[in-house]
């Protein structure tokens, strides 16, 4: 299988002490790949090496098989991401943010900007400023203007934050139909497990700046009731690792 | 990576080295500007005593519309002044003799046998004050850093071309476009200033031609008559130029100075306005001013009419 | 460049969709005809104030020196810090563009803008001279006008230059265009006490397109002063560029 992403050894220290500890991930084509952890424990950060937002201390990072520092345009271009928050130039109106991307990609149809507006459910406030818009549907217009340019890869960074019952459904749906139509690789992160369950083929669980375990979810629900007790019970092995490497350094 | 920080690096090292070198080359390079400052200070300085020949002229479209010459002999030393002054106007000529004295100001007409003396205590303080101070430069520095900022760029305007006997020329050309605004905002205002002003010295032409002996009424009338430059409508300077010679000594041998102002008159008629002053310097601390012994003679002491005002 | 016409077209547009910018735009029309009401209100007074063919430089003189430094400091308090406070630097970034590219849009569109904004004030002031301009000021220099023009355009470039240097360091628009204001009145200040100064300070060539209106300014003082801006230009531009690639977004 072809790899659409490769993290090798990436580290990242913030002066706070917090930051990346020497991660290796791979994404193959066509996974949907759900990045878990709890608050703070890094995945923003390393969503945000991944896309060249931050560059890591150390490490190496490559999408679709080339260095990313070397051609990040060319990796880009095949690339939808909305990291850290959606957050927009609030003067302009849906319609407008969404032309001003898809300026970037010469290819883009016009009618283009109505079909994702359509997908994700804001076809109806199209020409309203981004200023009136509620969490929920910037959120949702994160969404349209990652999948505008039909990329391979799509990097979600808690994409369900502020959407309400009937937009989580709708967000699952979305991301189904489109790993499914057209074989997008999806990296989405989440603090909630419940909601990536039932979506992702495959699992990484991130602590305090460590992937502490990976796993195809087939696999790791044949051992467990839940992804969530799983879930669970590796954030508390992963804290006794890191008391007891604590206790280790002190004797 | 490394080849974008050679990069940039590169450019940062030579932009950075050009803007030094060419701003050294301003800093350091020895304008007509700077040349004629340090004429200027050079004569100030270490002027003792001086003749001074000096021509103003005002033409209108090219007419004559009055001069004045005068030939003065100073010693700052004594604060002495001796000299004559030539006005040629609309209304006739006059020559008028003048010495500065110890007991005042001397003024006469040629027309008359009376000489006018008027006192100026006040000025006479002032004097003895800036003797206080004249060691110290005659421009201090930071007056001169203020001048030079004023000026800001037009100071690249200056030109100084160096003769083969060793003096120099120093010239400045400016024409309306390069006149800044705030200057030239004030041409109208001046021109009106004018005009309030002669209103306010002038009751009624009857009076001056009564008493038409008095050399100070004389030379306003001679030399500014101001009904003649009553520029009213569209007033603008047109050019200005000033031309210096600098002898080998570093001094000040001649000074030109011309101003041209544009504009209407109250009936519509378009008028050009040539200011020219010419003055010449020689006699560089051997001039010795003339004085005269005012005993038999008929004299008048005059007031000052404008002491008042510059207690205020 | 990768994505720098997409950049740069974006850049700009977002300039119309902020209003302030077409308000800009607006200020920069109407300051010459309402020079000239004025000079109609004063007529009582002063006379008629000439409007001569010499009216589009002196219009530039306060543009130079005021309203486009202005202009330049809100916008770019907008291109930079207010793009880091509200987070949405990364909505370009996430682009295929490049740091570069992405940085060059911003400084080439600020660099369109005040180019419209002299292209505005040269053309309403020109206009104002043919229908209100007092016949007889003498003949209208096309050629000197544009050269003026030009050299106020570059000047106004290395200026923006040393101020987006400067946002490099303020992540709140507000922050920066009180310190760009202040720090610019300074500059225009310290040469009334310290000699010397202007030849090294940028903000002292505001004026400098007076020199290219002159017979008499030798060549090389031209070129000197001339390679000093193009310099300072390039110098801050990089510098700039530095800060901005090192940005953690």
């Amino acid at each position: 299988m072809e790899s659409i992403a490769k993290l090798t050894g990436v580290s990242k220290e913030f002066r706070n002490g917090r930051g990346i500890r020497g991660v290796n991930l791979v994404l193959q084509k066509g996974d949907i790949y759900g990045l878990l952890g709890p608050n703070g424990a890094g995945k923003t950060t390393l969503l945000k090496m991944l896309t060249g937002l931050i560059s890591p201390s150390f490490g190496s990072i490559s999408l679709f098989g080339q260095n990313l520092e070397q051609s990040f345009s060319a990796s880009m271009r095949k690339v939808g991401c909305m990291i850290e928050s959606a957050d927009f130039y609030d003067y302009v109106t849906a319609v407008q943010y969404l032309k001003l991307n898809a300026n970037f990609y010469p290819d883009i149809r016009p009618q283009r900007i109505a079909e994702v507006l359509e997908a994700v459910g804001l076809a109806s406030f199209a020409k309203e400023k981004i200023r009136h818009y509620s969490t929920g549907m910037k959120q949702k217009l994160a969404m349209a203007s990652s999948i505008l340019h039909n990329p391979e890869l799509v990097i979600w960074d808690e994409p369900t934050n502020g959407l309400d019952v009937e937009g989580v459904v709708h967000f699952r749906s979305l991301v189904k139909q489109l790993s499914a139509d057209q074989g997008i690789t999806f990296l989405i992160s989440s603090h909630m497990i419940h909601e990536l369950e039932q979506l992702c083929n495959r699992v990484g669980i991130l602590h305090q700046g460590v992937l502490i375990r990976e796993g195809n979810v087939q696999e790791l629900l044949t051992d467990n009731i839940s992804l969530e007790q799983y879930y669970i019970a590796e954030l508390q092995k992963g804290k006794e690792l890191m008391e007891n490497g604590r206790l280790e350094s002190r004797t | 990576m490394k080849k974008k920080w050679l990069l940039s690096g590169s450019a940062i090292g030579i932009s950075g080295a050009i803007m030094l070198a060419t701003g050294l080359t301003a800093f350091a390079g020895t304008s007509g500007y700077e040349d004629y400052k340090a004429a200027l200070k050079n004569t100030a300085q270490n002027l003792e005593s001086v003749t001074v020949q000096a021509d103003a002229v005002l033409k209108d479209n090219g007419t004559l519309l009055s001069q004045a010459q005068s030939n003065l002999k100073a010693s700052l030393k004594n604060e002495a002044v001796s000299g004559t002054l030539k006005i040629n106007g609309k209304v006739g000529s006059q020559n008028i003799s003048l010495y500065r004295q110890p007991e005042g100001l001397v003024w006469k007409s040629d027309a008359s046998d009376i000489y006018y003396v008027k006192q100026d205590k006040a000025e006479k303080n002032d004097q003895e004050a800036g003797k206080v101070t004249k060691d110290a430069a005659w421009l201090s520095s930071q007056e001169e850093t203020v001048i030079d900022a004023l000026i800001g760029n037009l100071k690249n305007e200056f030109t100084s071309t160096s003769e083969s006997d060793g003096s120099k020329k120093i010239s400045l050309q400016l024409e309306s476009a390069q006149i800044p605004a705030v200057v030239q905002a004030l041409a109208p205002v001046a021109f009106k200033h004018l005009a309030y002003q002669s209103e306010w010295n002038r009751p009624g032409d009857s009076g001056t031609a009564a008493e038409g002996s008095d050399p100070e009424e004389l030379f306003q009338q001679g030399l500014l008559n101001a009904k003649d430059i009553a520029l009213t409508d569209g007033v603008q300077i047109q050019s200005i130029s000033l031309n210096a010679v600098v002898n080998p000594a570093n001094e000040i041998q001649s000074q030109q100075f011309d101003i041209t102002f544009t504009g209407q008159d109250a009936q519509g008629v378009a008028h050009t306005l040539t200011a020219s002053l010419d003055v010449q310097l020689s006699a560089f601390n051997g001039t010795t001013p003339d004085s005269i012994d005012l005993s038999g003679k008929q004299v008048q002491q005059l007031k000052d009419d404008h002491e008042g005002r510059h207690h205020e | 460049m990768d994505g720098l016409r997409a950049g740069l077209k974006n850049e700009l547009l977002l300039m119309i969709y902020r209003k302030k910018t077409m308000f800009f735009f607006l200020v920069s029309v109407l300051i010459p005809v309402l020079f000239i009401l004025l000079f109609h209100a004063l007529h009582p007074i002063l006379g008629r104030i000439a409007v001569s063919p010499s009216y589009p430089v002196q219009m530039l003189e306060i543009y130079t020196v005021f309203l486009i430094p202005l202009f330049m400091f809100v916008e770019i308090a907008d291109l930079f810090p207010q793009e880091i406070s509200s987070r949405t630097l990364k909505l370009a970034l996430l682009r295929p563009i490049t740091r570069l590219g992405a940085y060059l849009a911003k400084f080439l569109a600020l660099g369109v803008a005040i180019g419209i904004l002299l292209l505005l004030l040269g053309t309403v002031s020109t206009l104002c001279n043919i229908l209100f301009g007092i016949p007889g000021t003498g003949n209208l220099d096309i050629f000197g006008l544009l050269k003026a023009y030009a050299a106020a355009f570059l000047s106004m470039l290395s200026l923006a230059a040393l101020f987006i240097f400067i946002a490099q360091f303020f992540r709140s628009a507000g922050g920066f265009l009180v310190f760009s204001i202040l720090l610019y009145t300074g500059a225009k200040a310290v040469p009334y006490f310290i000699n010397g100064f202007s030849f090294f300070s940028i903000t002292s060539y505001t004026d400098w397109y007076s020199l290219w209106l002159s017979h008499t300014v030798s060549t090389g003082r031209l070129v000197t002063t001339s390679l000093f801006l193009l310099s300072s230009l390039l110098m801050f531009l990089t510098i700039g560029y530095i800060l901005f690639d090192r940005k953690e977004v």
